[in-house]
């Protein structure tokens, strides 16, 4: 891992997301009483979060696919480590989530299509780390976890196009055929905070992927150690 | 043609053992009977129509029911080291996903022709009647779905260190995509929905998701079952 | 509800938000440090036998 990047990377996702922070507070005004007036600032991390999360659930997807393919435990790490940044970013897509239904429909929540395919996603995702912990082997693990993330990873699409597919969603739509919900200043705000989220990701996944890396060599070190004794 | 002849086998045996000890039927049926009697004492005092909630009662019972047959489809070959055999055993994993797919879907349709007939006298009005084909249209797929990616997961967690602890946290999330659309459709037709239409979302959901889960299922098996 | 009311809501969200990444990526670098040590060790380690 090169130490550079880590922190260009960094640097990248602190200053967007600061000034993304000063955009949606200061520069952008408060919409009206229709638009769900200040709660309407929530959407600007909200929605940046959910798509991470959807890319992270994927990239565990098709890491699933190639370890199943190549049997290279590279593979097996990136998709683990791909899932948990996805709960990550899951929760707290969860926490701007319920509160603006606290704020714009009066309830913490409700069962809305959107919210239930996600929150089946959530508990999908948990499955698949009880499920890693259950077995001890690695290959068999390995194994098993890539054959449950690629089931796990049909439900997204499902929550991702739910909102679009099935009438009476009370879920949003911003992007559709008809055109784009927003103005140019909050197309900036969006677009500085999902480029400081996406940066987020991909450190973090960096990281991740250097603890698990790390964590392997002391395994192997490990076992040097035992076979030096004998 | 084979591969048919191998899957036939391995279904024979299945059924035999069901045949002569009748455990798994007997359990189960005992278990949607019961579900049902609570059913009746949970919901009676404040429903007076209980068709309203026939769909959820329905389907909470068959679901939960066809867990227990699915661990058990698995339990004995693992118990009795029946399937360190079946892989010694020139066989294709997929001819095996196959007979395993096919012998569970059996023994829970066999199940439900007992059990629905029995919920239905005991709950519903003759209102699903007039739509009788697409109520057993819409048990059919749900049963797909539930064996289809039932069989795998049942796979799955049989091989681990939790054995059957572990098939309800995989098995009903996985399986929401289709329950929900089966209780919708199934609400739909016992209790009289407005559109055609609405049906027919639903059933093609069901209809996508099962053949996701059983094509998943038939190229997956390879990599779940044995070492 | 009117906006003065949403403020502490929003605000409430961002902050728990924040507080889950930042978290996160704290408890990334304190298990790397921790993992870090424990390779060294381990190299010394196998120098001595």
């Amino acid at each position: 891992m090169k130490k550079g990047v880590v922190w260009v990377l960094g640097a990248i996702s602190v200053v967007a997301l600061a000034v993304s922070l000063y955009w949606i507070f200061v520069v952008l005004p408060i919409v009206s009483r229709e638009q769900t007036g200040f709660s309407q600032k929530i959407f600007y991390f909200h929605m940046p979060a959910a798509i991470i999360s959807f890319v992270a659930f994927m990239v565990t997807f098709i890491a699933s696919i190639l370890f199943l393919a190549k049997k290279d435990f590279k593979y097996d790490i990136l998709a683990y480590s791909s899932a948990e940044i996805g709960l990550v970013f899951g929760v707290v897509l969860m926490i701007f989530g319920i509160t603006w239904d606290k704020l714009a429909w009066g309830v913490w929540w409700t069962w809305d299509p959107r919210l239930v395919t996600y929150l089946i996603l959530l508990f999908l995702f948990g499955a698949y780390f009880f499920l890693r912990s259950m077995v001890s082997e690695r290959m068999k693990q390995a194994r098993f976890a890539a054959v449950f993330g690629i089931i796990a990873a049909l439900d997204v699409p499902v929550s991702f196009f739910s909102t679009r597919l099935i009438k009476n969603v009370l879920h949003p739509v911003i992007f559709s055929r008809e055109g784009f919900g927003l103005d140019m200043n909050m197309t900036i705000a969006l677009l500085l905070a999902f480029a400081g989220m996406t940066a987020l990701y991909v450190l973090m996944l960096m990281l991740k992927l250097k603890v698990e890396h790390m964590m392997e060599d002391v395994h192997v070190l490990k076992d040097m150690i035992e076979s030096r004794r004998d | 043609m084979t591969a048919i002849r191998q899957g036939w086998a391995i279904l024979r045996k299945d059924l035999l053992l069901e045949m002569r000890s009748k455990e798994v039927f007997t359990s189960q049926f005992l278990f949607v009977v019961m579900a049902m009697v609570i059913f009746y004492f949970a919901f009676s005092p404040n429903i007076k129509n209980l068709t309203t909630v026939g769909a959820g009662m329905l389907w909470v019972a068959i679901t939960f029911t066809s867990l227990l047959g699915l661990n058990r489809s698995f339990v004995h070959e693992k118990d009795e080291e029946c399937l360190d055999g079946l892989l010694l055993c020139p066989v294709d994993r997929a001819t095996i996903f196959a007979a395993k797919f096919i012998g569970n879907f059996f023994f829970l349709t066999t199940l439900e022709v007992i059990a629905v007939p029995i919920f239905a006298f005991f709950f519903l009005t003759g209102t699903f009647l007039p739509n009788l084909g697409w109520f057993l249209l819409i048990l059919l797929l749900g049963n797909v779905g539930i064996c289809g990616v039932g069989t795998l997961l049942a796979t799955i967690s049989m091989n681990t260190r939790a054995r059957d602890l572990l098939l309800p946290v995989l098995f009903l999330p996985v399986m929401v995509p289709v329950i929900i659309p089966m209780v919708l459709a199934t609400n739909y037709i016992f209790t009289q929905g407005e559109s055609m239409s609405e049906l027919s979302v639903w059933l093609y959901t069901m209809a996508i998701f099962d053949i996701m889960y059983v094509v998943a299922g038939y190229v997956l098996y390879d990599f779940v079952i044995g070492d | 509800m009117p906006d003065i009311e949403m403020a502490p809501y929003v605000l409430a969200a961002y902050v728990l938000g924040w507080a889950v990444l930042v978290g996160y990526c704290v408890y990334l670098a304190a298990k790397m440090s921790k993992i870090g040590k424990e390779v060294d060790h381990l190299k010394e380690l196998l120098k001595k036998e």
